[in-house]
């Protein structure tokens, strides 16, 4: 499997800073990933739709590194990922969200970010204790930081101190959003971050995203169901169906592709979501 | 939804109260034994030894999530260390670091297998561990002196013997603040958010680059030095260390404890440790009312002990998961609970 | 040669007891994922109530036996009903805690009713040995071997082919299809225990006529666990085989070790199998969804 950039389009290597070649992923009996390829190039939004059970979030989890596939390779940055255990590939700069959201309700909204800062935070378990010298301070020039650049960047500050429990889905979406990039990643995985919001959310969050990518240089991988604002969003789009790869392009080549609609269910794409 | 909503609230925290709390515990605290009978100052101390062991414990089960159902067998390990080293003559300070330093290695041990794998397969471990320990400090009868257990030397430091209970009492003291001074320090830190995350949702933690192995099993060491630590103060106070100071009732004890005063909680930690280190006197006091000779039912009280621990812990995670913090915090109709 | 065979089938033997309360734990983690840290104190708890009904009341083994099944059986329903069900939902650990708070009561209780004498059950397995050629076999065991393995056989051909058995079987292996298919969920967890409180009084009832009864008998439960865990948590064939080598394992070691090592083995053991072969010799590994 020598061969790069097997889309027959030309790109060098720097350009993505994700790849995935000839990936397959298998359950017992079950295909859940079938030969997949595909690029994420550097400060872009690159989309994988697909019906229910296309092979999204497998393909997501194989990426952060859940799930270990039969055959193929994903490179970031140009390194192997497979073998790396998930917090390794985390330290490396790939973040991700979950389709139900993943926050922690027994942290304060503030603390669920600061884990995003783990990795980049030293103090062991007896600096820890004692919470003095460099362990403060780590701390509380963490704090600075998120008040400064990630609360006020993402409008989080009138819940900055809450419970999780009990806050709306828009905002703790959005608070994920904001743990994610306290990571500072390279690679941001967003699993169907639209799912479950109202228009206004949707478009909250689309502009959220699209100021991520402009202002700090994230690339974005996101998965939806939601057709209409990933159209929008997403400047590169793969689609997935039962494992396979069936398209990609621009949004106007895929949404113009006979094989798209068909495999959602012939369905005129606005109404498939 | 009422719960939710409220706990959505921020805090009003009548901030200005908490120093004066403090500060009149504190007192409280340095001048019990003055206040006191030497009945009154033992158990006091009894209560500081515990506060150690239900912190470690909490720890582990409130805010790690991890299941230890052999908490007594740590502070067993940490006993016996302590013992050993006073008896060969080793000072003081060392003993107490050796002892926190050999739990902690055990629970290494017998975690590392276990935190790999799912949840139960830890409690079974410390189950494991619990009938295993039971087990070698009654038969290595060459190193524990079965089941007479070792005697232990008075202990002191810099000449200064710590004969009386007063000066056991003072012995202990700084070290049950320290523990609790220094677990609420680690939730302060990536150290316990880290806890509390893989407590949660191991997953997501682990997408934040937490190494949620090394974080399980760090949590469950950690609370085995605390339990090292409350084995050795132990030692020292009881000045005998056997096999049947830890037995399983003694695991339940503490995680009764945890459970009574409240999971994930510092000061849940201390109110179970107080609750739970006076219920046996009140059953003892209670059973003396009745019939006049209690040393005819010791048996059975100590079985009657054991229902009772059992029946609270079913008890609390019915009604009231948070514990004896819940109940106060509703009573006070402010929730400090967090998770 | 002989001896060896003759320490074999005391382990063989010895083993079915164990394997029949590990089945009883499987069937309760294969239904409900739970992991029932009461079985120990459950098969204790049913040698009890047949000591009862056959020494403190004076009833025969006819009549004590139902009743002790019975009384089982109701403990396990209502350990079921009261202690789990209202906590369905929350977080693993919460129920493992809750069980073994509630294995602490029934020793508690234990003790107080029936005291801490080790006591011995009425005759009702024949004590004169069995001999197979040269080889002897004490009588409790052989008769105890015999009455496992036609439960352990019984249990199977019921769980295989009866009606309850395919749902149980069905709830197991996918909850939501079976809720679908019209299986009553909550039903199927309370058939669960009971069944498992049977085979619990079951196996307690051998092995107190075999090693004597009291309070901690429920300790047993960590050589149940091995056996389980060498099993595979998942697979109620795998239990029988797995007891057998634990029995056989143990029994050998008894006796070339010294009976120190023999209760020392089952928790090197549960550590062994969590090491070299977490899922057991026959267990499932599971793909959890995220």
């Amino acid at each position: 499997m020598g061969s790069r950039g097997g889309t027959g389009v030309e790109m060098t290597a720097k350009d993505d800073i994700l790849t995935v070649e000839e990936l397959t992923l298998r359950f017992g009996g079950i295909t859940a990933i079938s030969q997949v390829s595909l690029q994420a190039r550097r400060g872009r939004i690159t989309a994988i739709i697909g019906p229910n059970g296309a092979g999204k979030t497998s393909l997501l989890n194989v990426i952060s590194g859940f799930y270990r596939p039969q055959a193929g390779r994903v490179r970031f940055m140009g390194e192997d990922l497979l073998g790396k255990p998930a917090h390794a590939r985390a330290r490396m700069g790939i973040a991700r969200s979950f389709q139900n959201i993943a926050l922690f309700r027994g942290l304060t909204v503030l603390e669920n970010i600061k884990l995003g800062a783990h990795s980049q935070l030293k103090a062991g378990i007896f600096a820890a204790s004692a919470y003095w010298g460099p362990a403060k301070r780590e701390e509380e020039k963490l704090t600075r930081w998120i008040d400064e650049k990630v609360i006020d960047f993402l409008r989080l500050k009138h819940v900055r101190d809450r419970e999780i429990v009990g806050l709306p889905f828009g905002t703790q979406k959005q608070i994920e959003l904001a743990r994610s990039l306290v990571t500072q990643p390279s690679l941001l995985l967003l699993d169907e971050p639209f799912a479950g919001m109202n228009a206004t959310e949707k478009a909250a969050m689309a502009e959220d995203i699209r100021r991520t990518v402009d202002s700090l240089g994230t690339t974005v991988v996101l998965i939806d169901h939601d057709m209409k604002t990933l159209m929008a969003l997403a400047e590169y789009v793969y689609v997935l169906n039962f494992g396979k790869l069936i398209a990609q392009g621009t949004p106007a080549e895929v949404q113009a592709n006979p094989m798209v609609i068909e495999a959602y269910i012939g369905a005129p794409l606005e109404e498939a979501s | 939804m009422s719960a939710a909503t409220e706990s959505a609230m921020p805090k009003p925290g009548p901030a200005m109260f908490k120093p004066a709390i403090y500060a009149a515990l504190g007192i409280l605290v340095i001048a019990w034994p003055s206040i006191g009978n030497d009945y009154l100052t033992y158990m006091a101390t009894l209560i500081l030894i515990n506060v150690i062991a239900v912190v470690g414990l909490n720890i582990t089960v409130g805010y790690a999530g991890l299941l230890s159902l052999g908490h007594a067998a740590f502070l067993g390990v940490g006993a016996y260390t302590a013992a050993l080293l006073l008896i060969a003559g080793v000072p003081l300070p060392l003993t107490i670091a050796a002892a926190a330093v050999t739990s902690f290695c055990f629970g290494i041990l017998f975690g590392l297998p276990a935190v790999r794998i799912k949840g139960v397969h830890l409690a079974i471990s410390t189950l494991a561990l619990q009938f295993g320990f039971f087990f070698v400090a009654q038969r290595w009868v060459a190193v524990t002196n079965g089941d007479n257990g070792l005697q232990t030397p008075q202990a002191s430091l810099f000449g200064f013997v710590f004969n009386t209970d007063e000066r056991l009492y003072f012995l202990v003291l700084p070290f049950a603040v320290l523990a609790c001074v220094a677990g609420s320090n680690l939730f302060k830190t990536r150290v316990g958010r880290a806890f509390v995350a893989v407590r949660e949702r191991d997953y997501a933690a682990e997408v934040l680059g937490v190494n949620v192995i090394w974080t399980k099993l760090l949590a469950f060491a950690v609370g085995a030095a605390y339990a090292g630590i409350a084995g050795a103060l132990l030692a020292i106070f009881l000045r005998l260390v056997n096999p049947d100071q830890f037995l399983v009732s003694v695991s339940v004890f503490y995680l009764t404890a945890v459970l009574v005063g409240g999971r994930g909680s510092m000061l849940g930690s201390i109110l179970g440790a107080v609750f739970m280190t006076l219920l046996p006197e009140m059953l003892r006091v209670g059973a003396s009312a009745i019939v006049s000779d209690v040393s005819g039912y010791v048996g059975f009280l100590a079985t009657a002990r054991e229902f009772l621990f059992g029946a609270l812990i079913v008890i609390f995670l019915h009604v009231d998961p948070r514990g004896l913090v819940g109940i106060i915090g509703k009573l006070g109709g402010r929730i400090e609970f967090r998770g | 040669m002989a001896l060896i065979l003759e320490l074999c089938l005391i382990g063989i033997a010895s083993g079915s007891i164990y394997a029949i309360g590990a089945m009883g734990f499987v069937l309760i983690y294969k239904s409900s994922g739970i992991f029932n840290f009461a079985m120990g104190e459950m098969m204790m708890i049913g040698a009890y109530f047949l000591y009862t009904g056959m020494v403190i009341f004076g009833l025969s083994l006819y009549a004590a036996l139902p009743l002790a099944l019975l009384a089982s059986a109701l403990l396990a329903a209502g350990m079921e009903r009261w202690l789990l069900r209202p906590l369905l939902g929350q977080p693993h650990e919460v129920m493992i805690m809750v069980l073994f708070g509630a294995g602490a009561m029934l020793r508690g209780i234990a003790g107080m009713v029936w005291g801490h004498d080790i006591l011995r059950l009425p005759e009702i397995l024949p004590r004169k040995p069995v001999f197979i050629g040269d080889i002897l076999i004490p009588g409790t065991l052989f008769w105890g071997f015999l009455m496992m393995i036609a439960i352990f056989g019984g249990f199977i051909v019921y769980y295989r082919f009866s009606r309850t058995g395919v749902a149980i079987r069905a709830t197991a292996d996918d909850q939501t299809t079976a809720e679908c298919m019209g299986i009553n969920i909550r039903g199927m967890f309370l058939f669960t225990w009971v069944m498992a409180g049977l085979l619990a009084t079951a196996a307690g009832i051998v092995g107190a006529s075999v090693n004597g009864l009291s309070p901690y008998l429920g300790n047993v439960a960590l050589e149940v666990i091995a056996v389980v865990l060498l099993a595979g948590l998942t697979s109620i064939g795998g239990t029988l085989l797995a007891g057998a080598i634990v029995g056989v394992m143990l029994t050998l070691i008894g006796f070339y070790l010294g009976g120190a090592f023999q209760q020392f083995m089952p928790y090197l053991l549960v550590l062994l199998v969590m090491i070299v072969r977490p899922r057991g010799l026959f267990g499932t590994k599971l793909v959890e969804r995220i």
